[in-house]
């Protein structure tokens, strides 16, 4: 008995573990991908190949999606850029650099729900922003920046970044501030301009927290953007705020379309696997170098 | 400080003060909005309330569900972060300490999990939850926050108690102590920066969740605060003031949060980070 127990014990306290994870992420995980073929008529099922993500990908909404997860993919060298450049100054410790520390990362602890309803009154047409570049004589500046189509993506995006550079300026400097400071100390002795620093010891040093930052980013920018969608825009003007997310909760919440939205959900997933699998090469591949 | 640094440390206070200014001017506009009557709003945005009034505070609240969103919300909180921390350190003393088969294949599944996006799974656990009659109950949000959590915080439990020496288990198990009494006396004690680390990364998660609550929560009591200013906004669209003091109560928690646990906070999200 005691020598079963000895054997079996640990799976006891890994099941609660994993039957939760089982019933919230891996069994939906199984039911979408087999949504995401059939069709639902009434109570009847039917296998229907990849007829779902055909309808799905000739929806010109689908398209607005995919491109507009594509911009806001192109606000991770923004962000990584930006955290690069803020974590840098704090790094040399200029006056006030904890308390510039704080301001930095508090919007990490806000509820986006909170920071779009904010902007988009701060936003509007004729909202305070507006008011005072009118004010100044930049009247040419006053753009309607959530309810110009032309603009609306763009204006999301730089929400996003607003709320997301904090968190890339605090993981980057805590490690820069665990770099070895001889490396810096003897590199100002060979007179090494601060952009020699950046780019032959930070970087280097700070190389596995940078991938793991952009990984985690462009997870983010693929799949945690719902909310400012939501909030500021609901997808509007004329659709041209559409994202991933945002067309599946529509399709399936708003049209009662759950295949087709269970198809575009199969796409997110994959892109998703895309950049785990890239990440996990380049990270082996670091790691035989190391060795 | 010589000469030729003087003018970087210029140029990078500028730098820092303009993104300050960027980083708290919606803060301020939020703030202070939130303390002044309609009239003084329309008339002056920008300035400081004069007079100072609770009023906007006292009319969110009045509001038909208010209190009920901002209970809702705490026991979400409350309940989903504490189970999960429950079933991590579980999992993670088993992962970090103990030896079976197929230890390390699960372990490896964890990275992959915890990237999987929360809308994937969102239509298959709709249809999960209506089929056993759960939409609208506070226990199956509970579940799922946990489902969604528990990867991320099993992994930092683990990659804790795996610095652990463990000859400190040797000793208490000479001692007599069973391996599952060694999880309170011993395993959970020395835990605590990892619990309350990890910990705080998931409640300031759950307490500003949107997309779950607004799915599996439509019933109009059992809105989180979070899904309510979000509704509340366009019922409230012409009384902004009262939409600003309704967006400070949400954040004012996670604010307290932050004062008091932005050190380990921070520990918490470079945890994750960070390879052994």
């Amino acid at each position: 008995m005691a020598h079963k127990l000895e054997k079996y014990g640990p799976y006891l306290y890994i099941l609660p573990a994993l039957l939760i994870v089982f019933c919230v992420i891996v069994y939906p995980t199984l039911a979408l991908l087999w949504g995401s073929v059939t069709s639902t008529d009434g109570s009847s099922v039917q296998f229907v190949g990849l007829q779902n993500f055909i309808s799905a990908f000739e929806d010109p909404l689908f398209q607005t999606a995919i491109l507009n997860n594509l911009k806001l993919f192109l606000m991770v060298p923004i962000l990584t850029i930006l955290s690069l450049i803020i974590s840098t100054l704090l790094f040399n410790k200029i006056k006030g650099w904890k308390f510039y520390r704080a301001i930095v990362f508090f919007p990490y602890i806000l509820s986006i729900s909170v920071v779009g309803i904010v902007f988009s009154y701060i936003l509007q047409y004729n909202g305070i922003i507006n008011t005072v570049l009118r004010s100044i004589g930049m009247d040419w500046a006053a753009l309607d920046w959530l309810g110009n189509p032309e603009l609306a993506m763009g204006t999301v995006c730089a929400v996003v970044v607003w709320k997301q550079l904090g968190f890339g300026v605090v993981v980057l400097l805590a490690r820069m501030l665990s770099i070895d400071v001889s490396l810096y100390e003897s590199a100002e002795l060979d007179g090494a301009s601060e952009y020699r620093k950046l780019v032959n010891i930070t970087i280097p040093q700070a190389r596995s927290i940078i991938e793991f930052y952009v990984v985690i980013t462009l997870i983010e920018m693929l799949s945690w953007v719902f909310s400012y969608v939501f909030v500021m825009t609901s997808g509007g003007p004329g659709g041209s705020t559409y994202i991933l997310e945002y067309l599946i909760y529509k399709k399936a919440f708003g049209g009662g379309n759950y295949n087709i939205a269970q198809a575009i959900s199969v796409v997110i997933l994959l892109i998703a696997a895309v950049i785990i699998a890239v990440q996990q090469l380049l990270m082996h591949k670091g790691d035989d170098e190391n060795e | 400080m010589n000469k030729k640094r003087a003018r970087p440390q210029v140029i990078s206070q500028i730098i820092m003060i303009v993104t300050s200014f960027t980083i708290l001017f919606p803060m301020y506009f939020m703030c202070i909005n939130s303390f002044k009557s309609r009239q003084q709003y329309l008339r002056d945005p920008l300035g400081w309330p004069s007079p100072l009034t609770f009023e906007n505070f006292v009319s969110a609240f009045s509001g038909k569900d208010f209190v009920s969103w901002f209970v809702n919300s705490t026991i979400l909180t409350v309940a989903s972060s504490a189970i999960t921390m429950f079933i991590a350190l579980l999992a993670g003393y088993a992962f970090a300490k103990m030896h079976f088969k197929g230890r390390d294949t699960l372990f490896r599944c964890i990275v992959p999990l915890m990237s999987v996006p929360p809308v994937a799974m969102l239509i298959p656990l709709f249809r999960m939850v209506s089929a056993f009659r759960m939409v609208n109950s506070l226990s199956s949000v509970i579940l799922i926050y946990c489902g969604i959590c528990l990867p991320m915080t099993i992994y930092m439990i683990r990659n804790f108690l795996i610095s652990v020496p463990d000859s400190i288990l040797e000793a208490a198990r000479i001692d007599g102590c069973s391996r599952f009494r060694m999880l309170f006396s011993v395993i959970m004690p020395l835990s605590v920066p990892a619990i309350v680390t990890s910990g705080l990364v998931n409640i300031v998660w759950v307490w500003n969740e949107l997309l779950i609550a607004l799915v599996f929560l439509q019933k109009e009591s059992l809105r989180t605060l979070v899904v309510g200013v979000t509704v509340f906004k366009s019922r409230y669209n012409l009384n902004i003031p009262v939409i600003m003091a309704g967006l400070m109560v949400v954040t004012i928690p996670m604010l307290l949060v932050y004062i008091f646990g932005q050190k380990k906070l921070v520990q918490g999200l470079m945890s994750g980070a960070v390879k052994e």
